[in-house]
């Protein structure tokens, strides 16, 4: 499979549509960035920091004008259409968006009027459940605390699409388990989809159906999550075990003292003499030797 | 036009200028009372509004400086409003805060006539007039100058290219409403074309600067 392209036998509607997205700015450019997202399913984008994971979000909410590429989000494929579907799009963002004197009373208040089909009953009891307190002003609560209650605003208007940029940063691993059954039951009707960028690699594993990886503005794959794991092995042996052929194939190889590790296409991890050890490979770990690879491309 | 009060209703949340406001003129119509009863007199009119003025002036801007503080341009983004909608909402919010100045002034003569009827002549009219008329027009002229500024760059990237034509364009809208209007007695039909003249060109300028103001706000990243 090409990896850059999803399962192409899914017939279900795309809630998203990216395709050769670019955006340039003076020290950063965002490249050729294409993907889908059918109704039904949680698409993790992971990239370092500074690789355009944000400005693709932006770009999807109108927050930065592409220089090229087509977006359609909700099946609004201008400015004008994108805003007049927000109804259905909850979104969370990485950083402070509510004044620092707002309470949860005051964020409720504030945005029931934009939203038709904001849920005050479900607002209420999101902040109950995610235990945000009622009287702590924006600026007092904790990180953690201050994206439980982006995502309850988020959820509050029954969106059919949820955007989170690191929703998982500053939560403790029982809110972070909880978030993501939380998303899981979202998406359980099949109408409903997620878009979540994030660090955490082995949240995504639990629950990303797709995953697109970014890095220095360029796409490096976009995939099914369970075809991309499948499509590489990691690759362990000894100093002599690493031929000249083997090296040009491995991707991001790491030499020391014993041997070498590396990335292989699952394909060609079938050849390989009896004394070099194939594994499955993690998300993370392919996230890395991807990372290595590029940046030995770049030193050579 | 629904969508713009919404977004200027949020506008007096995001600065908690419904009630900043309300405090400050209260506040200053309180002190302008006392000082009305004690020798300074009338005066305490014209001295408060040098104060109401300038705290109103600086109100005019909270809107940006807590969206430049808190990133609320992002909350903005995400909300179902056109970027004209948030341009038509901050201008609506400048315009509130002009014509309320306004009526806390018509409010603070009210006050003071009820207590000493007597200072009502119309050379005292007249000055009242001239005072209320520039109150508003000062501010506007301040918003219509500034709030492109804002939009294009907002409060963060360049505060001291905010606040230097703000004052700028109050100081000079007060000198120059002050001076054509010198001489003129506001209440007869010469005063009330004048006036008319001066809120004509006030609001045609409110009204540049609005559209101005969506189309620099278009093209922002936000």
């Amino acid at each position: 499979m090409s990896m850059n392209e999803v399962n192409s036998d899914v017939a279900e509607e795309n809630l998203i549509t990216v395709t050769g997205l670019t955006k340039q700015y003076p020290e950063f450019a965002l490249r050729d960035i294409s993907f889908q997202l059918p109704a039904g399913y949680i698409m993790g984008m992971i990239g370092p920091n500074g690789a355009g994971k944000t400005t693709t979000i932006k770009a999807l909410l109108d927050m930065v004008r592409p220089d090229s590429g087509q977006l359609t989000l909700l099946g609004g494929t201008t400015p004008a259409a994108r805003v007049a579907c927000r109804d259905d799009l909850g979104v969370q963002l990485d950083g402070s968006i509510y004044p620092d004197t707002w309470r949860v009373k005051q964020v409720a208040a504030a945005l029931a009027p934009f939203f038709p089909q904001w849920d005050a009953a479900l607002f209420a009891d999101l902040c109950q459940d995610m235990a945000i307190p009622q009287k702590t002003k924006y600026k007092d609560m904790s990180r953690g605390t201050q994206v439980k209650l982006q995502l309850a605003a988020a959820l509050a208007h029954h969106p059919r699409l949820l955007v989170l940029d690191e929703p998982t940063a500053g939560l403790d691993p029982l809110a972070r388990d909880e978030l993501l059954t939380r998303l899981q039951d979202f998406i359980a009707d099949g109408q409903h989809s997620v878009l979540l960028s994030t660090h955490l690699t082995a949240d995504l594993e639990r629950i990303a159906d797709y995953v697109l990886y970014i890095r220095d503005g360029r796409q490096q794959f976009f995939g099914h999550v369970d075809d991309l794991l499948g499509a590489y092995v990691l690759v362990k042996g000894g100093p002599a075990d690493l031929t000249p052929a083997l090296q040009a194939a491995v991707i991001g190889l790491r030499r020391y003292g014993e041997g070498f590790t590396g990335l292989l296409p699952a394909a060609a991890g079938d050849d390989l003499p009896a004394t070099v050890v194939t594994e499955p490979i993690t998300l993370e770990e392919l996230m890395i030797y991807f990372g290595r690879g590029a940046h030995d491309a770049q030193r050579n | 036009m629904h969508n713009a009060i919404k977004m200027m209703v949020l506008d007096c949340r995001a600065a908690s200028n419904r009630n900043s406001i309300v405090y400050l003129f209260l506040v200053i119509d309180v002190l302008a009372v006392i000082l009305f009863l004690t020798p300074v007199g009338d005066d305490s009119l014209f001295i408060s509004f040098g104060a109401l003025l300038g705290g109103t002036a600086m109100t005019l801007i909270v809107p940006f400086m807590a969206a430049a503080q808190r990133g609320l341009d992002a909350l903005y983004a995400l909300l179902p409003l056109r970027r004209r909608d948030i341009v038509n909402g901050h201008y609506l919010f400048g315009g509130l805060v002009a014509v309320s100045m306004g009526l806390n002034v018509m409010l603070l003569v009210g006050i003071m006539l009820l207590l000493q009827p007597s200072i009502l002549t119309p050379e005292w009219l007249s000055r009242v007039i001239r005072f209320a008329l520039m109150s508003p027009a000062m501010l506007l002229m301040m918003a219509a100058v500034e709030y492109p500024l804002l939009l294009r760059f907002g409060f963060d990237r360049a505060p001291q290219l905010v606040l230097l034509p703000l004052i700028g364009a109050g100081v000079g809208t007060g000198y120059l409403v002050s001076t054509g209007l010198q001489g003129i007695d506001l209440v007869s039909p010469q005063g009330v074309l004048a006036g008319t003249i001066v809120a004509v060109v006030v609001i045609a300028v409110f009204v540049v600067s609005l559209l101005l103001g969506r189309r620099l706000y278009e093209r922002r990243s936000l």
